[in-house]
């Protein structure tokens, strides 16, 4: 491996599928025909690591392997696959990703088609200009039809499928052929190895060991061990510890050349430090640019975590400092809610990202959690001109003392088939937005652009727009600017008392609607307890609506005999750990929906 | 009462019937209808199931059977000279008395005059009547093969041939039937005058004809406040009558208490034989250890034709068993505790598991400190050292323990 690697027998790739079209387990076959995953680590679905990212069928963290193939034409190449997180809150992560590569694998379901979450990748690898081809996977299954399949690949995106690659990853078909495939429409890498250092971050995360841990891919120079590095965004200036690249296990290596895809550790303390997306350069002899599209993330999407048994607050605050040190956009601070008690105030990159953080927490440090509905950053200014950024509805000041609401927009794209462009636009409009351009890229597809406050995209936009377009359309956003909106803070009381936690800004003219719904579906909701639930929604003073559940009158059993016994106390057993789920608020149990009962409403 | 004597151990036995004429559309008991029921083979199973129970359980011919209970099914069905073999063999292996409470379990379809006098000269001593109402209407309802006038007859029967112990069964919440309705059937009952009768209110089973009319709206049951007012009608009624309310669904006559009953009620050791049947058998200290056993449960095998097959072939028809822990055995002495009228003995509580009954309700997060959730409508009470529910705590029963 200390070898000098020809970068023109690199070729770096990744994989854009939809969910379930099996590319986890094409990448192990790739892993398994090029020898890298041994029978021992044949456990399936290899490149997705993490519990819940094999659950989910989701990757979260990106994952790379490089394999050594000899092809027919007897050469041996370097090929580097680069696994993506497979989700819009991640887009930004995705497009670093992708930019790592020169080229990419769609993977198509033989039978299902082309389906709409690959699109949104789809569309970013082909911005970002990587060279396509599709493999057409499950060609096995009975209902495999591919020429169908083919034309739908040429007329919904416009690729060539003359050469496309007939696989089945379970039965081990087509592997080579896809092997070959990558070596020839792949496009090797190309830059100078003896240029400054110009490499890309794409990952990162925490090892216990060596501390932070950088995923890059080199475009120019070389990166060595022991050298003095330079991380361009932050300025921060490191010396190589270790360099490695994952087999998929990792292997270290004595340097990385222009085209290669591996790790670097540099004794970096937290993941805040490395931005993805930024460059790294030699602090010796500096590149003059960074490489092109770096952002910054930030948090948007803000929201409580409170555990439901106080006792658990110091667990939860130690999961969250290891949670951090993996991921830099997921940002917590102490908060103190009159319902819920003590518990933080934390920042996702979207709704996705906040449900991953919630089930991470829950499952891999066991604590029993309830978040507060989503909610955005707003920038109030006061009468007396003082600005505050209030993330946390409840802290919004009291109405007299606000001079202005400011609430942050976005620019929404979404691809679309064009007969759902009607359904798209009314659903967008609903939702505030003002349209900004529809082009059509096909007479079949068509992208639609809306500005949009981001408030309502964080709510269930993304899951409405995908049942009104059947799965078919993508989307993807981006922060815009602030602006003023006609907005109040809507109050929820349970039996007469505000609850702090169940406050949210909503636009006035929406008001009355919003909290007539919101307290229908919380009577939903809340289950019946032994005496009557109010519920009311108001703004201010001003009561809106009124919902009660009524008391429990009767729950008896009636039989109870010997053989009921063991029967009858399972069930008051499954009965009372349902009620550990629940946060008391004052003497009212509140089910984890009921906070974010406003997911749940128009 | 109830004190176990020393060096002495009593049990319950319990014998299960497993087959009807006809299932009931409610019923979700392990019981087949129809075919032609193996009786002999049945019997002969349950007698080696007996033997095999006791030997394993270390049970000699000291331990004493309180009460012997044939439930079902329908064993009024089941030829009476059976019974008289399987409550024989109890008593060739087992202590048995004149005390020795038998129970078996008729319906007024299939229990004549003829089979009654058999059964009592083989010992049964109570019947327990499966009448479940007097009004024809609930009767069609409910599915019932009999009359008002069978259930009163077989009543007067086994009156004639001289039980002076009868149960009898009532169904409270039958769909589309009025309060009123029901007020009748209670006072006929009365005035037939049985020592015991358990009310149930209607409970609809998974999987049964019930729950799927249930499910395609065919059929409605009574609203919560119906519910509530046939519960507390029975109390009123039954009590002004001279029945002790004992259990949630139990009434008797002074000291007519089903003993069978009372004994799973109160953590009792019983021994349940043949399909579906269950047994317990209370821990006992373990020597050289501070831990403590806190029993077994175990059932068998639901299906009749799995039981005998196993049974002959000299294997086991033990289902699943559990081991009970002490979570587990507090749980069930609350729930079947409170369940009882007398309630729990609050002392005898404390020493057996460490820590009040209020303590343990507060720690399963079921009262909030100071027994407040309780107390929000007055569901439970402490008096004479024993906690008790209230009627509102026993209509509320389930949100208690």
């Amino acid at each position: 491996m200390a070898k000098k690697i020809d970068s023109s027998k690199i070729r770096n790739f990744s994989i854009v599928a939809h969910i379930d079209h099996g590319k986890s387990t094409l990448s192990d076959r790739l892993l398994e025909y090029t020898g890298a995953l041994g029978d021992r680590e044949k456990k399936d679905q290899f490149m997705d690591k993490m519990e819940l990212e094999q659950e989910r069928g989701v990757t979260i963290k990106a994952q790379t392997a490089r394999l050594n193939y000899t092809a027919d034409d007897g050469e041996t190449y370097m090929l580097n696959l680069i696994d993506t997180p497979g989700h819009v809150d991640f887009s930004y992560e995705v497009s670093r990703s992708l930019s790592a590569c020169e080229g990419a694998l769609l993977i198509v379901d033989a039978s299902q088609g082309v389906e709409a979450q690959t699109l949104a990748h789809l569309y970013t690898a082909l911005d970002l200009g990587l060279e396509i081809f599709p493999v057409l996977n499950k060609v096995d299954l009975p209902s495999a039809e591919p020429e169908r399949v083919k034309e739908e690949i040429e007329d919904i995106l416009g690729l060539d499928t003359s050469e496309a690659v007939l696989a089945s990853a379970k039965q081990g078909i087509g592997i080579k052929e896809t092997l070959e495939a990558i070596v020839k429409f792949v496009p090797p890498p190309t830059g100078d190895p003896d240029g400054p250092l110009k490499a890309l971050i794409f990952d990162s995360w925490y090892d216990a060991y060596r501390g932070v841990v950088v995923q890059v891919r080199v475009f120019e120079g070389t990166i060595k061990k022991g050298m003095k590095i330079r991380f361009m965004a932050t300025g921060m200036e490191y010396e190589v510890d270790v360099l490695g690249v994952f087999l998929p296990n990792p292997f270290y290596v004595d340097s990385l050349s222009v085209g290669e895809v591996g790790f670097v550790a540099a004794s970096i303390k937290e993941v805040r430090e490395t931005n993805v997306g930024d460059t790294i350069t030699g602090a010796e002899n500096p590149t003059d640019g960074p490489l092109e599209g770096y952002k910054q993330v930030h948090p948007m999407v803000f929201s409580g975590l409170y555990p439901i048994d106080s006792v658990q607050y110091e667990n939860l605050k130690e999961a969250m400092v290891k949670l951090r040190l993996n991921d830099s956009a997921f940002t917590y601070e102490p908060e103190t809610s009159l319902a819920l008690g003590f518990g933080f105030r934390c920042g996702f990159l979207g709704l996705f990202h906040m449900e991953i953080i919630q089930e991470r927490l829950e499952r891999e440090y066991g604590l029993s959690l309830i978040t507060t509905a989503p909610t955005v950053i707003y920038k109030v200014t006061k009468v007396n001109g003082d600005v505050v950024d209030v993330e946390n509805p409840s802290t919004l000041p009291p109405v007299q003392s606000i001079a202005k609401i400011e609430e942050p927009y976005i620019i929404a794209t979404i691809h679309a088939p064009s007969q759902y462009l009607g359904a798209v636009m009314t659903l967008c409009e609903a939702k505030r937005g003002t349209q900004k351009g529809i082009d059509y890229i096909t007479t079949e597809r068509v992208v639609i652009t809306y500005e949009m406050p981001l408030n309502e995209v964080v709510m269930d936009f993304f899951d409405r727009l995908k049942t009104l377009t059947k799965g078919y359309a993508s989307l993807d956003y981006e922060f815009h600017d602030y602006k003023e909106g006609k907005l109040v803070k809507l109050d929820i009381l349970i039996n007469g008392e505000a609850v702090d936690a169940l406050s949210i800004i909503v636009p006035k003219d929406k008001a009355v609607f919003k909290g007539r719904e919101i307290a229908a579906k919380m009577k939903e909701i809340i289950h019946r307890q032994m005496f009557e639930v109010i519920i009311q929604a108001a703004i201010g003073t001003k009561i809106l609506s009124r919902e009660t559940v009524r008391a429990l009158r009767k729950n008896v059993t009636a039989k109870c005999y010997g053989g009921d016994i063991t029967r009858k106390r399972k069930l008051l057993e499954k009965q009372k750990a349902g009620k550990r789920r629940m946060k008391q608020v004052g003497k009212v149990e509140l089910p984890q929906d009921a906070f974010l009962a406003v997911l749940k409403v128009d | 009462m109830n004190v176990p004597r020393l060096n002495s151990k009593t049990i319950g036995l319990y014998l299960h019937i497993p087959y009807c004429r006809k299932k009931c559309p409610y019923c979700s008991f392990a019981s087949t209808a129809g075919g032609l029921f193996p009786e002999k083979e049945y019997t002969e199973s349950l007698k080696l199931e007996l033997e095999k129970v006791l030997k394993n359980e270390r049970l000699d011919k000291d331990t004493k059977v309180e009460s012997i209970y044939f439930g079902g099914g329908t064993p009024s069905l089941f030829t009476p000279s059976l019974i008289g073999e399987l409550i024989d063999t109890a008593r060739s292996l087992l202590t048995t008395s004149a005390e020795t409470e038998i129970t078996l379990e008729i319906n007024p379809d299939s229990a004549t005059k003829e089979g009654l006098r058999e059964l009592k000269g083989y010992g049964v001593n109570r019947l327990s009547i499966g009448l479940q109402s007097l009004n024809n209407q609930e009767l069609k309802t409910l599915g019932r093969l009999h009359t008002a006038d069978q259930a009163t007859g077989a009543f007067k029967d086994a009156r004639d041939l001289g039980f002076t112990n009868i149960g009898v069964d009532i169904i409270s919440g039958v769909p589309q039937s009025s309060v009123s309705e029901f007020a009748e059937t209670l006072d006929k009952v009365i005035e037939l005058g049985p020592e015991h009768i358990s009310v149930y209110g209607l409970t609809i089973e998974d999987k049964t004809p019930f729950a799927r009319a249930m499910d395609n709206g065919s059929l409605i049951l009574p609203d919560e406040e119906t519910e509530r007012e046939l519960f507390l009608m029975t109390i009123e009624r039954l009590e002004a009558a001279d029945f002790e309310h004992y259990e949630i669904s139990n009434f008797a006559r002074p000291s007519r208490q089903s003993r069978h009953n009372t004994r799973y009620w109160s953590g009792g050791d019983y021994i349940g034989l043949g399909a579906s049947a269950h047994s317990f058998i209370k821990g006992r200290a373990l020597e050289n250890t501070t831990d403590r056993d806190f029993g077994r449960r175990w059932w068998n095998v639901t299906d009749a034709a799995d039981y005998i097959r196993l049974m002959e072939a000299n294997s086991s028809s033990i289902s699943d068993e559990e081991r009970i822990t002490k979570q587990q055995v507090i749980s069930e002495a609350i729930m079947l505790g409170l369940r009882q009228t007398r309630g729990i003995d609050e002392r005898a509580f404390k020493e057996a598991f460490q820590g009040s009954v209020q303590e343990h309700l507060v720690q399963k997060g079921l009262l909030n400190e100071a027994g407040n959730l309780a107390s929000v409508k007055n569901l439970i009470y402490s008096s004479n050292g024993r906690l008790r529910l209230t009627k509102e705590g026993m209509l509320l029963s389930n949100e208690i323990y």
